[in-house]
């Protein structure tokens, strides 16, 4: 694999998949070839070069070389770049093989716990505990998964059982605290927090969960939470944790002059380091947030009669779409129904979190030499990293361009999406359409990152439920739309694209836009 | 400048972006039709004609773009104002 970095001002040759002089196609490799090969994946993933590391693993997963390094390491590289559904069913594929496999099951807790599925965490958290009595990661999990769901009085319970087991583990005392607190058992979580105050009289951590209880109480304390802050921060003045919430503490208090002078400090402070400063910026985008009810509904459109549909208008409602990704499956769709838009992320990954503060820079850095990274993939396909951890498809091969010539290109073709996309979003005639399972929260996140651009408006498609069949489109507000899918079902280790339900959701949100609702004058 | 000869700049543009001497052309040649048509391709033509004839193309005439007479005709467009 050959890696282009201009960060390093040159063409870098990295280790290739051809480890030990051999070839990227794999017949029955030795251990010691797929250990290689893992490491590397490995490296990538930590790097945040998923395409890339998912490439490595390729030919062991074609040679079928399905064994327990492999099969951890294609799961974590998922795991990692958030998309918790296949990591999930890549996890539970290791488990197969490894029943008692702690690290595969710990880390399918922790995905149905993103997903939000808390009973089956619940189960999965018992099987570990039946399966590794007494060891930390289980007990920890067990615990972890009442604390997620904000079953406060059997977390505390069960952290309880924690710290009598782990009495020296700092976090499960802050845990324990905190779900003594919440779950109004204030003047045991006050008893308690004294107990690990005495033991660890020096834990900015513990001293702030001890100064979190009077607020628990409705008392508004934010004094105590303050001072705990200014000492943790005293104590550890690299530790960015403790700035962040010393700067949301006064947005929360409703001090809106001092929060801005600690966000414009904590700016200045971190000028020079952009992944920071995209830090800062999406936590003062959160500390911001209003809070709006998630359950509100304001519009659901209605059942489709249509049947007969012409090519061209089916083209024509493709084009008035624009992917904001998080992959290529709406570009794809687009392709399917004839509409072939110019988009910086039509063929595009990006987590919610870094389209975001991407949204927040207004994409600066994008197309940038300094910024562009390229691999060339086992198929030989160029893959693009951009700024913000945008990966991309080019649906180029190193075979037909060289590299300098493609890099070229990129640059070029980059800037003018880059420059195009933030176009589209000011003139807003497009419906922006993100596929990511995520909460309605970070929907709204993203929905608000975007309006600082003009009126847009953005669908965010979700996985189907019970409560919203596939094909669903809801209204949330003005110009946020949550549409519903099965397109996100794992088959075979795949997501399979349901162009039927895109299609739904398509004409859908159409109607619905059509009937568009006054947006707030504010 | 007439529509004609604008055409004839448009597609001497598109044969030196395609590096292709005998590339045949007309009104209703589409990006299918020409191998290595794709998004870096069409980018390209697009810089360089804004780059030929000082114009700049919005989301809705690339959008609207479907053959070679669509390209012709934007520029035109833009060019007599």
């Amino acid at each position: 694999m050959t890696v282009a970095s201009t960060k390093q001002n040159t063409l870098t040759p990295e280790p290739d998949l051809a480890i030990g002089g051999k070839t990227s196609r794999v017949s029955k490799p030795t251990y010691a070839e797929i250990e290689a090969f893992c490491q590397q994946a490995a490296q990538l993933r930590a790097r945040g070069d998923y395409l890339a590391a998912e490439a490595v693993l390729t030919p062991l997963l074609e040679a079928n070389a399905c064994v327990e390094p492999v099969l951890c390491e294609h799961a974590q590289i998922a795991h990692d770049e958030r998309k918790f559904e296949i990591a999930l069913e890549r996890w539970q594929q290791l488990l197969e093989v490894e029943p008692t496999h702690l690290v595969a099951r710990r880390r399918a807790i922790d995905a149905l716990l993103a997903l939000h599925r808390y009973d089956e965490a619940d189960v999965e958290a018992g099987q570990l505990l039946a399966d590794h009595p007494g060891h930390l990661e289980a007990v920890w999990a067990w615990a972890w998964t009442k604390h997620q769901r904000g079953d406060w009085s059997e977390a505390a319970t069960r952290w309880q059982s924690f710290v009598a087991r782990y009495p020296a583990n700092r976090s499960a005392w802050c845990c324990l605290i905190t779900a003594l607190s919440r779950g109004d058992q204030r003047e045991l979580a006050r008893k308690t927090g004294r107990r690990a105050t005495e033991q660890f009289p020096d834990d900015a951590d513990i001293a702030l969960a001890c100064a979190w209880i009077s607020d628990e109480a409705g008392q508004k304390d934010f004094s105590a939470i303050e001072q705990a802050l200014v000492d943790a921060m005293a104590r550890d003045p690299a530790q960015l944790d403790y700035q962040l919430e010393h700067a949301k503490i006064a947005q929360i208090r409703g001090d809106r002059p001092e929060a801005e002078r600690r966000w414009v400090a904590l700016r200045e402070r971190y000028r020079a380091e952009p992944v920071t400063l995209a830090t800062i910026g999406y936590h003062q985008m959160l500390a911001g947030l209003h809070e709006l009810d998630e359950q509100r509904v304001v519009e659901v459109a209605p059942t489709l009669e249509v049947a007969g549909e012409s090519s061209t208008r089916l083209r024509d409602l493709f084009m008035s779409m624009e992917s904001l990704g998080d992959n290529c499956e709406f570009g794809e769709v687009q392709r399917k129904f004839g509409a072939e838009p110019l988009g910086l992320l039509r063929f595009s990954g990006i987590s919610p979190e870094n389209l975001v503060t991407a949204l927040a820079a207004r994409f600066e850095g994008v197309g940038s030499p300094e910024e562009i990274r390229v691999t060339v993939a086992a198929n030989g396909e160029y893959r693009v990293r951009d700024a913000y951890d945008i990966q991309m498809h080019s649906f180029v091969f190193a075979k037909d361009v060289s590299l300098e010539r493609f890099l070229t290109q990129v640059y070029k073709r980059n800037t003018f999406l880059r420059n195009k996309l933030i176009k589209d979003l000011e003139a807003a005639d497009k419906l922006f359409v993100y596929k990511r399972s995520m909460t309605q929260r970070q929907a709204i996140v993203l929905y608000n990152a975007m309006c600082r651009y003009g009126d847009v408006n953005l669908m965010c498609v979700l996985p189907a439920d019970a409560e919203h069949p596939p094909g669903t489109v809801i209204r949330r507000t003005a110009g946020l739309l949550f549409g519903y899918t099965r397109s996100y079902e794992v088959a075979e280790g795949f997501v399979h694209n349901r162009y039927d339900e895109w299609l739904e959701l398509a004409e859908r949100a159409q109607v619905l836009r059509q009937r568009s609702e006054p947006r707030p004058t504010s | 400048m007439t529509e004609h000869e604008i055409a004839a700049v448009v597609h001497g543009v598109l044969r030196e972006v395609f590096e292709r001497e005998d590339l045949a052309l007309s009104p209703s040649t589409t990006a299918k039709e020409v191998p290595g048509w794709d998004s870096f391709k069409q980018i390209e033509i697009v810089l360089a004609l804004e780059a030929r004839f000082g114009i700049s193309f919005t989301t809705q005439d690339l959008d609207a773009l479907r053959t070679v007479g669509d390209l012709v005709a934007v520029v035109c467009r833009k060019s007599f104002g």
